[in-house]
């Protein structure tokens, strides 16, 4: 987990390569190959497990109150990367880190297994037999145990947080490590830089932010849809319906791009800006129609998921199916928009007419699915409010 | 002569004892969670005194039933032991057995605390609430899966957990269900009349007024007169065909519309009744105390809050005697939803039935009252059978408690929880309560559910017998497995075959053995080590769970 560069030399865990000087030219560029490739895999896991981690990550923080911001602020952020950068990898924001924390959790989890055990053998040792000396056996162990796991865990996490370091305990390093001065300023740095580098309150504003714009951009179709919902006359429900839903359809349109628009300049007016965004689409209608679509689409599967509550320590679960459906989504739009952002040229007037066109059917289709999901989810007409392909899976139940 | 360096700056040396000061704090923090969820400690469930009067009613009942015995010349069978009457209130509450843990704390309380602490444990826990609803929602909507899309059985038995886990007055919760408006899913209460919608039929996807109407007299007034549906009672003439058909008639008016269920005051409700040609306009009119009707407002609220209405005794009754049926298998006026309107009532109904109205419906109050009395804590079996012997007349009496079968999902809870040490509760990591939901799902399926007939006593069948002596469930709870069966714990935690064998007995009895069973168990102990040792602790794990004794409520 640690930034290695911040560690003293002695720390630092050096590869052991072969002296290069001992072997000849082509299999010096053998062995780079191989070195090369070998290295190449060992990213790609990396990445891979980074990538794991940020989703899981992310559903956990999405389920839980405030610090649910941080979770819609990064996905905030991916499109406003990409829109800033017109590189779509830009949108890829901490994958390495979230791969450190998770070997860190993983690791820790590991080595606390075996803590877990005897915490129990020892419980149910007290429960058959209080005060015997099989009991107090398993405690005096349980106290062991639980110190050797707490020494493992920080000097693993001081050597890096890698699951090799919570593999092989690397005893002497550790004595060398013991006899040096300055160790707590050291630790205790490298923790705080490490925390400071996640940018934690610029996700959280942006977060913060970027929800507070978007719920004014619902309210009044959300609420209407609301208030429609609690009309016993069918036909006036109807009424008040449809003007919710025409309001939700225009609403949807502009809100993810509004949101990339906020993320690009960082400003909350931009969220409001509509003449700016509608300039931006001009220049590539495909390409916003495109991510709209995906990302209407994406947000379908929770809906289906909503239908019936987990138990609350497994609300993360869905929320995990939020991340994977709405990241991608959130990529699109980055890319639609950077696209926009990079043309010169509006592009030619049947495409611009034909997107407008096009987005009507989806809107409207994305606008009755949410009306619909009062009678079906959990929540019921409650569900309104929930509108996670702009916000997080359910934003009333985090704050 | 060494030179000490300058003093920093004080706005340097404060940032750098903030930086301190978070650092040991993320530590500190990180360090203290780990350690408490590793050390879990000891349960310290909310322990509140009984009130003087709670313990007054459950004298006043035992009085009554005493005047009883002594008219009947019935010798009452005497006061089971703690763990007996722990184990019933367990059974009925949470449907399990209590937990090794749970008698172990149990066991620590005060002599004349005992029952208050469990009873107060098992409120503030989920599984009670969980339970209770579930088995009301039988009571409210049976157990058939119901229209497709417009009835959600779990999103109501969430509702009515939350209910019973608040201790909601009873009234209020009954009010909201005859009277509801909305979307099920927004309202769940909604689906106590979605339930009996019939899709696809003539009728245009409406409540079913019969339905509602049946329902209503048996859950909340304890009548059964769904005959009258179709004829006027031919036992007596207490009930009319009309009785049923204007209760049903303050149904009439339910629609389902785009926002569920509501009133439409056009819409009318007309019945042939016997021996007539024509069918008939049927105006909406109560059964008896026409009084204590409400005069304005829809049908359906003024039909709950005459249910519901303090002096419409038939609704106290009818709720005690359903509690009464939940604590001890058997209701106090048999069956269930079938008592008197002018009595006469066995003792006790009444002084519960009036405190229960009195004290705001209080459901926890009534079952309270109901554990405390000296007839939920009689024996079932007497200890002088030649003297007293246990007879039929003791036990339609009460003067014994009433040996019944458990449930099936009270067997399936039961064989789960005893092979656990600790209890199976919302505490527990996710892995056990999945497999508890998913084993007791299954289990029940093929031991066969009751169903709606919630007391209808059945006796066992042999592919019950064979499913508890061969079926998964006890295979998979007693086979050796360190990591999630009791019986292997045992038998590796202690080398004491005695104290093997005891708790052996508690954790799936819930009471100590016998000398005689315990001698007979440690010689099957005796001389055995390692893996022979812990295949003797799963034959006793195996016998126990067969054993007549743990199917029983007793």
């Amino acid at each position: 987990m640690l930034d290695h560069s911040t560690l003293p030399p002695t720390v630092s865990v050096q590869e052991s390569v072969p002296s290069l000087a001992s072997v000849s030219p082509p299999e010096q560029k053998k062995k780079h190959r191989l070195r090369r490739v070998w290295r190449g895999f060992w990213s790609l896991v990396d990445w891979l497990m980074g990538a794991a981690v940020l989703i899981v990550g992310l559903a956990i923080l999405a389920v839980i109150p405030v610090l649910n911001f941080l979770s819609l602020g990064y996905l905030i952020e991916v499109s406003g990367r990409i829109a800033r950068t017109g590189k779509m990898r830009a949108g890829f924001i901490g994958i390495r880190k979230a791969s450190a924390v998770g070997s860190l959790v993983a690791g820790t989890w590991l080595v606390l297994l075996p803590v877990r055990l005897v915490s129990g053998m020892w419980k149910d040792a007290e429960l058959i037999d209080q005060g015997s000396p099989t009991a107090k056996g398993w405690y005096i162990f349980l106290i062991m145990i639980t110190v050797l796991a707490a020494i493992h865990i920080a000097w693993a996490a001081i050597r890096g947080g890698r699951l090799r370091h919570f593999l092989w305990p690397a005893p002497i390093q550790f004595f060398r490590w013991m006899g040096q001065d300055g160790k707590f300023t050291q630790v205790r740095n490298s923790v705080l830089n490490y925390i400071k580098a996640l940018g934690l309150p610029y996700y959280l504003w942006l977060g913060f932010r970027g929800f507070v714009g978007a719920v004014i951009w619902l309210a009044v179709p959300v609420l209407i849809l609301f208030g429609g919902a609690q009309i016993a006359s069918t036909p006036l429900a109807a009424i008040v319906n449809l003007i919710g839903a025409g309001f939700l359809m225009i609403a949807v349109s502009y809100l993810p791009f509004m949101q990339a628009h906020f993320a690009n300049e960082g400003q909350f007016r931009a969220l409001f800006q509509v003449k700016k965004v509608r300039d931006v689409f001009r220049r590539a209608p495909i390409a916003f129609w495109l991510s709209l679509f995906a990302t209407l689409l994406f947000a379908l599967p929770l809906y289906i998921l909503k239908i019936e509550l987990p138990p609350q320590d497994l609300a993360w679960i869905p929320s995990v199916v939020f991340v994977v459906f709405i990241f991608p989504a959130r990529l699109l739009v980055g890319w639609a928009f950077s696209r926009g952002l990079r043309r010169e040229k509006k592009g030619h007037w049947i495409f611009r007419y034909a997107s407008r066109f096009a987005m009507a059917p989806i809107v409207g289709a994305y606008a009755f699915i949410v009306w619909l999901t009062q009678y079906l989810t959990f929540n019921g007409t409650w569900s309104l409010l929930e509108q996670h392909a702009f916000l997080v899976p359910a934003p009333m139940l985090g704050l | 002569m060494s030179v000490s360096p300058p003093p920093l700056p004080l706005r340097i040396r404060l940032r750098a004892a903030l930086k301190n000061l978070l650092f040991i704090g993320l530590l500190a923090g990180g360090i203290g969670y780990g350690i408490l969820r590793l050390w879990e400690p000891e349960p310290t469930p909310s322990v509140r005194i009984p009130k003087d009067d709670v313990l007054a009613v459950a004298e006043n009942i035992d009085a009554k039933f005493a005047d009883n015995w002594a008219e009947k010349n019935l010798t009452p069978i005497g006061r089971a032991d703690d763990l007996t009457v722990m184990r019933r209130i367990g059974l009925a509450l949470t449907g399990s057995v209590p937990s090794l843990e749970e008698i172990r704390h149990f066991e620590k309380q005060k002599q004349d605390k005992k029952i208050e602490w469990w009873t107060n444990r098992l409120f503030d826990d989920r599984r009670t609430s969980a339970y209770l609803a579930e088995r009301f929602a039988r009571t409210y909507v049976g157990v058939e899966v119901g229209p497709f899309i417009i009835y959600r059985r779990y999103r109501m038995v969430s509702w009515l957990n939350d209910q019973f886990f608040e201790n909601r007055p009873y009234d209020q919760l009954v009010r909201d269900l005859i009277a509801a408006k909305g979307i099920w899913t927004t309202h769940p209460e909604a689906n106590f009349l979605t339930v009996t919608v019939k899709q696809n039929d003539d009728k245009k996807n409406l409540p079913d007024p019969v339905k509602l109407a049946a329902r209503t007299y048996r859950a909340f007034l304890g009548i059964r007169i769904d005959c009258m549906q179709c004829h006027d009672d031919m036992f007596g003439d207490r009930w009319k065909q009309k009785d049923f058909h204007q209760l049903a008639a303050f149904f009439s008016q339910s629609k389902l519309g785009m926002n569920g269920i509501q009133e439409d005051p056009k819409q009318g409700y007309q019945v042939r009744y016997r021996g007539k040609t024509k069918a008939v306009p049927v105006k909406p009119v109560v059964p008896f105390r026409p009084d204590l009707l409400p005069k304005n407002g829809g049908l359906r609220e003024r039909l709950a809050k005459w249910v519901t209405n303090k002096e419409n005794e038939a609704f106290s009754r009818a709720t005690v005697n359903r509690v009464w049926a939940l604590l001890f298998n058997q209701p106090l006026v048999d069956p269930v939803d079938n008592i008197p309107l002018e009595g006469p009532y066995p003792p006790g109904l009444e002084i519960l039935a009036t405190d229960f109205s009195e004290h705001q419906y209080d459901l926890q109050r009534l079952i309270r009252i109901i554990v405390q009395t000296r007839v939920f804590q009689m024996a079932s079996a007497s200890p002088h059978p030649e003297t007293n012997p246990v007879t039929e007349l003791h036990e339609k009496s009460w003067a014994a408690f009433p040996t019944t079968r458990l449930r099936p999902e009270q067997v399936a809870g039961s064989i789960i929880q005893s092979a656990d040490l600790s209890p199976i509760d919302a505490d527990s990591h996710i892995i056990k309560r999945v497999q508890r939901w998913f084993q007791t799902g299954g289990f029940v399926k093929r031991f066969g559910d009751l169903g709606e007939d919630e007391f209808g006593q059945q006796a066992g069948t042999l592919t019950q017998r064979l499913l508890l002596m061969n079926g998964e469930l006890i295979k998979s709870r007693t086979k050796e497995n360190p990591f999630m069966n009791a019986s292997t714990r045992i038998g590796s935690l202690t080398k004491d075959h005695g104290k093997a064998v005891e708790t052996a007995y508690l954790t799936v009895l819930t009471r100590r053995p016998g000398e005689e069973e315990r001698a007979q168990f440690t010689d099957l102990l005796n001389e055995k080590h390692g893996g022979d040792r812990s295949r003797a602790m799963q034959d006793i794990y195996w016998t126990l769970l067969n054993s007549t004794e743990f199917s029983w409520n007793h």
